[in-house]
């Protein structure tokens, strides 16, 4: 009775968290119930995460201190969202449709549709049972998330074994918001159940393909939603991946939530300084999710100071810079703890700035990297991208795109990843075509939603050759 | 010709999913069998499965390594006291032909033993080990067999391989990082009678062991 309850309280606590971080946008920012509940959701995940790492340096995390942390937490961010919620009232606020469309025109979206629910149950089926077989999941979940978990949760006086483990075998230096997750929910259990790391994957996995449907529905209609959800859930590596109970698909939700954010913050008059701030602030919880989230944040960055081909030096883009500097640098905080106090250096400083000139000025390394890596980009067997340059001959490209700047901004951060990556590998100490084959693919994996987002967002629709879709409150 | 583009977009929408599931399908034998049995054998072998579509089948069938790991391992854990750093042995395979036995081993015991740090130095006084039986165990710690860890200093490639006829016992498990295959496969290991008493037994070949040479 008192595990029963001490989750139901774990899970409210995301929701109610979740709820007032994101309450002083959701006021002016009127989107559907569902959309705004998978980002209240995902707020409130990064809020529990964090104040669980805190709680571990501060007083241990126990069951009853935890919980008194997190409803002191939600105190102080309700007295911050009323102060809020008072300036607001004073100002106009936005109006907007508040519904998804509940209807798919044209046959296509209602197929599409049909057959994604169907890849869905096939999917939930297969999740069952590989958690069932495989609790503890691939390799890698076990030596780096599952394993952080148990050290954060089995000995509150040693946690801090976790960070001098084998940093070439274990990856220490890794950011702990799974690893936080997992640990938080055994403790409200009181025990290490089996059944948690495979529930927070598949929690990840939902709220990525909700996020992926309801955004695209609200902005695009139901069949793009549709279609990118069959895409999506179809992915051989995405179903991997997901089985693994690795963090791809989890940071997958967070830079995907980055760019919906900008998006829907476009799509209803939100003013550059707040969406470019909510951007932010999800791109500093990718950060928290995963190492690549780094690099995301610079990539998002870039993209906020060249922003959609406007010149840099405009006030506008300083709102952009201003207003994502803040937002990220806020979600930032605990990585920036954690990797100044905590965690050992990565692997990857292997050899010194020597080694990495050597690299660089090593000629063929760079046709060699460029080379595996389209090898990677065109396979068929395992992401959908040639698929999509098809889709985007047939459908033709979408000219008044309601996000248009948010788009431009989710492309531009997507090519700048790419350069990012390519970078990376160029000065890997490892064998380049080892490397590569073992990484790039689950590096696409947390392009996927977003790209699939930009895609859909962008290429027209069958519905859209002959007419619109009907919206209905 | 809308209707025509409309009716194209869909379908590859479609089949990309499907095609997948169907290369997923193609690695199952169970799947397999039954397609033989009703005469569709030939139909169903239409194009080639890729690794990563194997992979999702295997992951399906394959029972969890890391299972074994924590029962074997459960026991000890009272045993041990999370501010130590203590070794590891192991008997699993020789990492030759890019076999990760006894890396494998050492992770999941990592996992397993969570907080206590093991290491992959060969100073530790105490040491977890985790034969494949109470019989090797019980050589180890009669001296009859070897124990090889990553060398310090050069030594003869020779020397290594001369010894394979003896009960081989890696100790550490683990000399080079995970993500570098090559160097591992090149990796020469340095070997020596193994001097350890056994401190406790937990049966099915775990134990605490301890390093007799350190002492002296």
């Amino acid at each position: 009775m008192a595990a029963t309850l001490s989750i139901v309280f774990a899970f409210a606590v995301i929701a109610v968290g979740g709820r007032l971080v994101y309450q002083p946008m959701l006021s002016r920012f009127p989107i559907p119930r569902t959309l705004a509940s998978v980002l209240v959701a995902l707020a409130g995940l990064y809020l529990v995460s964090v104040l669980y790492f805190f709680s571990l340096g501060s007083f241990g995390a126990s069951r009853f201190g935890l919980a008194a942390a997190e409803v002191l937490a939600i105190a102080l961010i309700l007295v911050g969202v009323i102060g809020l919620r008072n300036r607001q009232s004073r100002s106009s606020s936005a109006v907007a449709d508040n519904f998804l469309p509940t209807t798919v025109s044209g046959w296509p979206g209602r197929v599409a549709l049909l057959f994604a629910g169907g890849l869905i149950c096939a999917y939930t089926a297969g999740f069952v049972i590989r958690s069932v077989k495989a609790p503890h999941g691939y390799i890698d979940a076990v030596i780096t998330w599952n394993r952080g978990a148990r050290f954060l949760f089995r000995d509150k006086e040693h946690w801090l074994n976790n960070f001098e483990v084998l940093v070439g075998q274990f990856q220490p230096d890794y950011p702990l918001f799974l690893q936080s997750t997992i640990a938080r929910l055994w403790t409200y259990l009181g025990s290490e159940s089996q059944a948690v790391p495979p529930l927070v994957a598949y929690g990840f996995v939902a709220l990525s393909a909700a996020l992926l449907y309801t955004s695209l529905a609200h902005l695009r209609g139901r069949a793009a939603a549709a279609f990118a959800l069959c895409l999506l859930v179809g992915s051989t590596i995405f179903v991997k991946s997901s089985f693994d109970q690795v963090a791809d698909v989890p940071i997958a939700t967070f830079i995907l939530a980055s760019i919906v954010v900008l998006s829907l913050g476009e799509r209803h008059g939100l003013n550059t300084l707040s969406r470019w701030a909510l951007a932010g602030a999800f791109a500093g919880a990718a950060a928290w999710m995963k190492n690549e989230g780094g690099l995301f944040v610079m990539a998002l960055g870039a993209a906020a100071v060249l922003g959609a081909g406007r010149p840099w030096f405009r006030q506008e883009t300083l709102r952009r810079v201003l207003g994502y500097g803040l937002g990220a640098v806020i979600t930032l905080i605990p990585v920036l703890v954690l990797k100044l106090w905590y965690a050992p250096p990565s692997y990857l400083a292997d050899g010194g700035l020597d080694a990495v000139i050597v690299r660089l000025t090593d000629g063929s390394r760079y046709l060699e990297v460029l080379g595996l890596m389209v090898a990677h980009v065109v396979r068929l067997d395992t992401l959908p991208i040639p698929v999509l340059a098809l889709l985007a001959l047939l459908g033709g490209f979408e000219r008044a795109i309601a996000h248009r700047e948010a788009v431009m901004a989710g492309v531009m951060t997507v090519a700048f990843l790419m350069i990012g990556y390519y970078l990376f590998y160029m000065v890997t100490p490892f064998t380049v075509a080892w490397h590569v084959d073992t990484s790039f693919t689950r590096l696409l994996t947390q392009l996927l939603p977003v790209g699939l987002f930009l895609f859909f967002s962008s290429v027209r629709v069958p519905h859209t050759f002959a007419g619109g879709e009907r919206k209905t409150a | 010709m809308n209707r025509l583009r409309a009716i194209l977009f869909t379908l590859i929408v479609l089949l990309f999913p499907a095609a997948q599931f169907f290369g997923w399908a193609q690695s199952s034998s169970a799947i397999r069998a039954f397609v033989g049995n009703v005469g569709l054998e030939r139909a169903f072998s239409i194009g080639t499965t890729t690794t990563d579509q194997q992979d999702v089948v295997t992951r399906l069938r394959q029972d969890d390594p890391g299972e074994s790991f924590e029962s074997r391992f459960a026991p000890l854990r009272p045993f041990l006291r999370p501010d130590q750093h203590i070794g590891f042995v192991t008997d699993r395979a020789w990492p030759a032909g890019g076999s990760r036995g006894p890396e494998r081993a050492f992770l999941f015991a990592q996992y397993a033993l969570a907080p206590l740090v093991l290491t992959d130095s060969d100073t530790s006084k105490y040491v977890v080990a985790s034969f494949s039986s109470e019989s090797v165990l019980d050589m180890m710690a009669e001296g009859k067999g070897t124990v090889c860890s990553k060398r310090q200093v050069p030594v003869d490639s020779n020397e290594t391989s001369d010894r394979l006829d003896e009960p081989l016992l890696i100790q550490p498990v683990i000399a080079a990082p995970r993500l570098r295959p090559l160097d591992y496969l090149r990796q020469i290991y340095r070997c020596d009678k193994s001097t350890f008493r056994i401190v406790r037994r937990f049966g099915d070949g775990v134990a605490i062991l301890e390093s007799v040479s350190l002492g002296q």
